[in-house]
């Protein structure tokens, strides 16, 4: 669990330190279910489990949702993964999400998502193996002050699979809605019931905001970043 | 002196362009038969410092460059220029034309087709389901095409107060929120919206091809050698410059209203059941970008009907009926809406009195509440000027008011400022530019339509909620020049076969 408390005003002008995260923020919007059907998250995770191939999850998208958490959860990011760039758990003042937020990549994206932070280099697209997971907490009792970690969180998941992940339904005029990346979110706040995926595969909620990306391989940080290079 | 020159010329322009209007008593639907041709703009806009001039005709642009204006100066021309253009817009059409003012027709108390029901509907150019689609042939004066799951756009039998706009509105959800949020008003109606384009901006797509199948995608056109630059006014086809527009409606239960709204009957179309039906709307929101000379990062307007939402100072005993702004709902908000950032799930019914409050397909219908946070930027004696004028000649456009025009100012003459804003703010995270770096300040820093943005504000820690972003900060992070016309046709999508 992530271990920094982060209380204030939000700085809308402090510059990258938390582009990636906030960006991030946008990953996915809200927290019904949009698809179809229910997918509950496993919470009796194989320690073996592997990644699914985009080719997986276009046969069963709930069973792909529930493989790439499995990977998340047996890698334990708030230990073994780096929150991107510097992004510890902030306040988000955006309508997207919850009020707390961090960011985490996932070691076998970590370099290319370095990289691709670099305009001056042609923007390839992150490699598979590449996570972008974000964890998000209300306020402790609806105060202001603390993220009520102890809550669970609300996660947003950007993974890229073997194979880009496209329907063919989410195909328009030669391009994917979200790009390659397979998305989801779950939600582990309530109590009272199992963790379950409020959204997964490729839904509005996610890809609607993120298709403005397409130059940063729909990832808004990447893609402000071209906008607007860094200066010396 | 400048004045009486202006209307000179206004006047023999009116004169040369009303000889030869044909038709002009039919309230026939768009055809291709017009054989007016557009007439050039009005002279640039000044300052509108003594009298609002109702104009048919929009400005060609501005009159100086701004960098070497102060920002007072600067703000008192552009909302001049916005006020100028929406009345242009709102100017009632030459019949069977496209983007072409009837300088004969009068604004007063009648409901007529206007320019801005004429211009172009990013459906009629963008058809990205379509791969056989041929762009490049189709022409401005084409009329709007009858062939989609709606058939005709035009309604049978609307009535007068609310004529047919001729165009289907397809649009439900606002940006960003595709299919997973609306914004309801009162009646718990979702708020639909049109987005078009004048000529100039039609015909710098067409020709370059960047409607073609594949040749654009969300973020444009998919060519790493062209880079878009929308013409301006004096390099464009008609002399006006490019220009974007959003229309957002109110659905009404009837026409009773129509004496105070721009009315249109409309068909909607409905996504999930590719089904439509005929709305009688009510504008409540119209946002007008133009890109003209000395303004390459485009003019930023937009403009919203006085019964949206409250001013900021309301006072207890206001008892008007607002649109989107309840005040029982004020009476009983929880205090700690903040801590909610989306209203998702049932369990959160509680906060749907949260002002500004993003809610989620659960509380489909749900009125939202909207709340303006800041007075508005627009100078007060613009508006009332205007809204004088247009009350002397009994227009419903009287109940319309600007909320800001908004413009970048170089910090020194030239073009490197406009690589980089001074007061980058909003979601997107710009960057601030380095020290001694050349840079625009976007001016007023914060523009918001509190019906089509109502949702894009800050909730800081504190419990409060702030403005932060605005029109240039939020389309010059990731738009195409400016634009998302590529994005938005992605990703609304209305196919005519
Ligand atoms: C948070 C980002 C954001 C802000 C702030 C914003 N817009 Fe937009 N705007 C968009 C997006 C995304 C679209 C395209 C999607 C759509 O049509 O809804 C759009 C569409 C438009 C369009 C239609 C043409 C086009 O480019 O697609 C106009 C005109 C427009 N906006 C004007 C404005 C004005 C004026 C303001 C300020 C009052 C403003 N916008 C504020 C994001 C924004």
């Amino acid at each position: 669990m992530p271990s920094t408390a982060i209380v204030g005003t939000p700085d809308w002008n402090q510059p990258a330190k938390l582009t990636v995260a906030i960006a991030l923020s946008l990953l996915c919007m809200v927290a019904v279910a949009d698809d179809d059907g229910f997918c509950n998250v496993d919470t009796s995770c194989d320690s073996n489990v592997e990644l699914p191939t985009a080719t997986d999850c276009a046969t069963d998208d709930c069973a792909c949702a529930q493989q790439i958490q499995c990977v998340i959860t047996n890698s334990s990011p708030d230990d073994n993964w780096s929150t991107i760039p510097t992004g510890d758990l902030h306040w988000n003042a955006f309508f997207w999400h919850t009020r707390f937020l961090e960011t985490y990549v996932s070691p076998a994206g970590e370099d290319a998502f370095h990289a691709a932070l670099d305009p001056a280099q042609p923007m390839t697209p992150l490699p598979a193996g590449t996570i972008l997971y974000k964890a998000g907490y209300d306020p402790i009792d609806g105060e202001p002050g603390d993220p009520d970690i102890d809550q669970g969180a609300e996660v947003f998941v950007a993974a890229k699979l073997e194979g880009d992940y496209c329907p063919s339904e989410y195909e328009i005029n030669g391009s994917c809605q979200g790009g390659g990346w397979f998305w989801y979110m779950a939600d582990y706040t309530a109590s009272d019931t199992d963790p379950f995926f409020s959204a997964w595969g490729k839904p509005d909620k996610c890809t609607a905001c993120h298709n403005t990306a397409e130059r940063g391989d729909w990832m808004l940080s990447l893609d402000i970043q071209r906008a607007y290079p860094p200066q010396p | 002196m400048i004045i009486s020159i202006r209307i000179m010329i206004l006047l023999s322009v009116i004169g040369a362009f009303s000889v030869g209007c044909s038709n002009k008593s039919d309230p026939q639907p768009l055809a291709a038969t017009c054989d007016v041709k557009m007439p050039p703009p009005a002279p640039p806009s000044e300052f509108c410092l003594t009298e609002a001039p109702l104009n048919p005709l929009a400005p060609a642009g501005i009159f100086q460059d701004p960098a070497y204006m102060s920002s007072a100066d600067g703000q008192r021309m552009m909302e001049c220029f916005a006020w100028e253009t929406f009345i242009a817009y709102n100017w009632p059409a030459e019949p069977g034309c496209r983007g072409i003012p009837d300088t004969t027709a009068q604004l007063d108390a009648t409901q007529k087709l206007s320019v801005l029901d004429t211009f172009k509907a990013t459906y009629e150019l963008f058809q990205p389901t379509n791969k056989d689609w041929d762009a490049r042939s189709i022409a401005w004066e084409d009329p709007v095409p009858d062939t989609g799951s709606c058939g005709s756009p035009v309604v049978e039998n609307a009535s007068s107060a609310a004529p047919s706009m001729n165009q289907i509105v397809y649009q439900k959800s606002p940006a960003f929120l595709k299919n997973t949020s609306v914004i309801a008003d009162q009646n718990g109606e979702t708020v639909v919206y049109t987005v078009t384009i004048n000529q100039d901006q039609f015909e710098y797509i067409r020709q370059n091809g960047f409607a073609e199948p594949k040749a654009y995608s969300f973020a444009g056109p998919s060519s790493t050698t062209t880079k878009v630059n929308f013409p301006a006014n004096a390099d464009s086809t008609t002399g006006y410059g490019s220009a974007e527009l959003k229309t957002a409606w109110r659905v009404l239960s009837d026409d009773s209203e129509c004496d105070s709204y721009v009315c249109r009957t409309a068909k909607v179309y409905d996504e999930d059941d590719s089904d439509c039906s005929e709305e009688i709307l009510g504008l409540v929101g119209l946002h007008i970008a133009r890109k003209v000379d000395y303004s390459p990062k485009w003019i930023w307007a937009t403009f919203e009907h006085v019964n949206n939402t409250p001013p900021v100072d309301i006072s207890d005993d206001d008892d008007t009926s607002y649109s989107f702004y309840s005040q029982s709902c004020a009476a009983t908000v929880p205090d700690d809406c903040y801590s909610v950032a989306v209203a998702a799930s049932p369990a959160e019914a509680d906060y749907t009195c949260c002002a500004n409050i993003l809610m989620e397909v659960a509380f489909l219908g749900s009125p939202n509440q909207l709340t303006r946070l800041e007075p508005i930027p627009a100078l007060a004696d613009m508006n009332e000027m205007f809204q004088g004028v247009l009350a002397a000649h009994d227009s419903v456009l009287q109940n319309y008011f600007l909320v800001g025009a908004q413009w970048a100012k170089p910090d020194v003459p030239g073009t490197d400022a406009y690589d980089r804003p001074c007061n980058p703010n909003g979601a997107w995270r710009v960057p601030e530019p380095s020290d001694g770096t050349a840079c625009y300040t976007q001016f007023p820093a914060h523009v918001r339509n509190a019906v089509i943005e109502g949702y894009n504000i800050a909730n800081n820690t504190d419990g409060g909620q702030s403005l932060t972003d605005s029109c240039m900060n939020c389309h010059w992070a990731t738009g195409i020049d400016g634009s998302f016309i590529w994005l938005s046709v992605m990703n609304d999508i209305y196919e005519l076969d």
